[in-house]
Parts: C-alpha cells; sequence; structure tokens
C-alpha cells in the first residue's frame, strides 16, 4: 500500500528537512554563476576563434570599404545623416535614444513592425534589419521572434544580471553551444552561438552597458546563403559595424 | 498582473527554501539544484510569469528543464559533471531518508513529476499545464512511478 497522504506527510516532513544554501547565495550573481568555470577552457578556445574570425572579418570590412567590392560603406557614426534608413537614401541606423549606430549594406533597411508579434517582455527597444523585401520578409519564417538572416538589435534592462547568464537564459546553456569574448564597438562582448532547430543556429551579442544589456542577434540557415545573397559573413560585417555611444 | 524585477525578487527569496528542496530530492546534486534554480530565476527576471499564482510550480519546472539541458550540454564534460562536489553529502542523506528510497528507483522525470504532486502539491492538470504535456501523461507517469514506489516499499520490507 502507498497511501497518498501518508506519502505527502512524509515527503514534507523529509524534504523540508534538507539543509539551504546560504542566503546569500540564493540570488545569482558572478560568484555563483559556477556552471561558467567548468566552461573556461572552451571561452578560451571560442575565444582565439572569435579572434581570428573578427580578424579576417575586419580585414575584410578594410578592404570592402576600400574597395567596395562588397557593398558595405564604413562611413563613420558622426558624419552619419539622421535619422535614418527608414527614409531611404542612407546605410546607417542611428539610436541616441539607446546610444548605438549600425552601418548596413545598402539593400538593407529596417523592417517594419509586424501586427499581431507580441513584443519581448522587458525589452526597452528592439529593431529588427533584413535585406527582404516587404512582402518577403512577412512571409518570412524565424526561430526565437527573429527572421532568419536578419539583423536584430534588443536593448533591455539588465536587472543585475550578466551577459554569461542572459545568454544562458537565451538557449545557450540548454544546447551545443559555442561562446567566447569579442569586442562590439569597443566595448566587451559575450558571444554565443548555438543550434535553435537542426537547420537552424542562432548567434547573439551580449554587451553589458550599465544597466542595459544590448543583445545583437542573427540566425543561419538552412543552408549557407539567405535571400539576396546575405552570408554569415554579411551579418558579421553589420555586426562588427556597430557603433556605441 | 504582470510582475516586474523587484517583485520577482521577493516572491523568488520566498519560494526559494522549498523549490530548492524540491529539486535537490529531484537532482540528487546541490549544485545542480542551485544552478537550475539560477537559470529559472534569470528566466523570470526576463520573461516573468503572466501572474504569481503558484510561482513554486513554475519555478520548479523550469528549473528542471534548465538542468536536465545542462546535462545535455556536450561542451561539458562530463567527468566534471559528476564530479562536482557536494554529491556524496546529499546522496547519502537522501539515502538515509525514506523519501530519497522512495525516489532512488525512479527516472528524473518520474521523480519530478512526484515531487511536484506530494511535495509542491500540484495536481495532474497542473503538473501537466507546467511540463507541456497532457494530464493523461502526466497521470500515467505517476502511476508507473507510484507503481516503482510500492515495489520499493515491498521490497524494504
Amino acid at each position: 500500500m502507498l497511501p497518498e497522504l501518508g506519502i505527502e506527510r512524509i515527503f514534507r516532513r523529509e524534504i523540508d528537512s534538507l539543509p539551504l544554501p546560504p542566503e546569500r547565495a540564493w540570488i545569482p550573481d558572478r560568484q555563483t554563476a559556477r556552471r561558467s568555470i567548468p566552461l573556461t577552457a572552451l571561452v578560451i578556445s571560442a575565444t582565439v576563434v572569435l579572434v581570428l574570425g573578427a580578424v579576417v572579418t575586419a580585414r575584410d570590412v578594410g578592404d570592402a570599404a576600400a574597395t567596395g567590392r562588397r557593398g558595405v560603406t564604413t562611413a563613420p557614426l558622426l558624419n552619419a545623416p539622421r535619422p535614418t534608413c527608414l527614409r531611404g537614401g542612407c546605410n546607417v541606423y542611428r539610436s541616441d535614444a539607446f546610444g548605438y549606430g549600425i552601418v548596413l549594406p545598402a539593400d538593407w533597411h529596417v523592417a517594419p513592425p509586424l501586427h499581431g508579434r507580441t513584443p519581448l517582455a522587458g525589452a526597452l527597444d528592439r529593431v529588427e534589419f533584413t535585406n527582404q523585401k516587404p512582402d518577403e520578409w512577412t512571409m518570412a519564417f524565424g526561430a526565437d521572434s527573429t527572421v532568419v538572416w536578419d539583423v536584430v538589435v534588443e536593448v533591455y534592462d539588465r536587472n543585475g544580471i550578466f551577459a554569461v547568464d542572459w545568454a544562458r537564459s537565451d538557449g545557450c546553456g540548454g544546447n551545443p553551444c559555442v561562446t567566447g569574448q569579442t569586442t562590439i564597438g569597443g566595448s566587451p562582448a559575450y558571444a554565443a552561438s548555438w543550434p535553435v532547430s537542426p537547420l537552424l543556429r542562432m548567434h547573439a551579442y551580449y554587451v553589458e552597458r550599465g544597466r542595459r544589456m544590448l543583445i545583437v542577434r542573427y540566425v543561419t540557415g538552412p543552408g549557407i546563403e539567405g535571400p539576396h545573397g546575405v552570408t554569415e559573413q554579411t551579418l558579421e560585417q553589420i555586426v562588427q559595424s556597430i557603433v556605441l555611444g | 498582473m504582470a510582475i516586474d524585477a523587484g517583485r520577482w525578487a521577493e516572491l523568488y527569496r520566498l519560494e526559494f527554501p522549498r523549490v530548492y528542496r524540491a529539486l535537490l530530492a529531484v537532482l540528487r546534486d546541490r549544485d545542480r539544484a542551485l544552478d537550475a534554480l539560477h537559470d529559472a530565476f534569470v528566466a523570470g527576471l526576463r520573461r516573468p510569469p503572466a501572474h504569481d499564482a503558484d510561482l513554486a510550480g513554475w519555478l520548479f519546472v523550469v528549473a528542471v528543464r534548465s538542468a536536465r539541458r545542462g546535462l545535455r550540454l556536450p561542451s561539458l564534460p562530463l567527468e566534471r559533471v559528476r564530479g562536482r562536489s557536494g554529491d556524496d553529502e546529499i546522496e547519502a542523506l537522501l539515502d538515509r531518508m525514506e523519501v530519497g528510497r522512495l525516489l532512488s528507483g525512479l527516472s528524473e522525470r518520474q521523480r519530478a513529476m512526484v515531487v511536484a504532486q506530494f511535495y509542491l502539491g500540484l495536481d495532474h492538470r497542473e503538473i501537466a499545464a507546467h511540463f507541456g504535456v497532457k494530464t493523461g501523461t502526466v497521470s500515467a507517469t505517476l502511476a508507473q512511478a507510484k507503481a516503482r514506489m510500492r515495489a520499493e516499499v515491498r521490497n524494504a520490507s
């Protein structure tokens, strides 16, 4: 016999006697984020990969700026016209309210707001950049609210959460996730990349900016090329073009 | 009513003891339990539950899911997962308890549902909603778990 009232009493009495950690450890902080420690080796190795990638990307951007081959303009943000791409004729988006600017290839623009999409909880700002035409874009499929091959910049109140914890909460902790440190606009950024489905992969950069968290993300796949010839290299160039104010 | 960050931290602290102990019974590892609950806290900060009813159940299930994902993380060497401190003490403590012996023959998923029912007091419908499965699946899982626990009691006596 296993009378349920008896079981409940046993469970409550015995489980209630299990020890608790000290109260200072209840809320996560950098000291208690222990799971990141075993990942140190991975982070270091991923950093090497990312730094090498950044060097290659930076060289490519430099080449592009010099020759115009890739169509990416690296105009300094300070000289950029504003407000920007929504009116056409320019390729720099600038957010004075949230202190960042982003250089876009000529055929890229800010995606229109999509009616019916639930705003992300806690997001102060979210801007999606796309090279798809409006009719294509509304039909595009996405992962985690991000249309594949678009670049999204989100700004949140950080609430004391560190970039590494934010990434884990986003899905990095639960998947084969590659992480590393890089810089965006001269600020340290935590980079994470993980599969969101068998065919799609999320790439995200987390920049702690005082009380705010700036996240740049894009999703790639299936395949190595998106609409109108966009590749991961295009998206990386856009990410690396970000200037922080 | 939506929960703001300050309120969330306050509610989390209130529920921490119960949910942490429930996780300890399921995961049998202090580090995993604490990490998983931290993940649930962060998840709640980012996307708080729609209302503050049954927060313990919400935290518990988010944490259990997070703990499961953590074990699947292929980049984490298995020996590091196994080798973390604190397991032996909790394992030994649970093994001395009746509840530890009852739960020891169950899978982690069965343990989670049993603890959700008998310790956190959730009914089948609530467990199903939190775990994102059908009520029938919960009933079947709990029936199997109880059968194993009965067998454990029979063997012990």
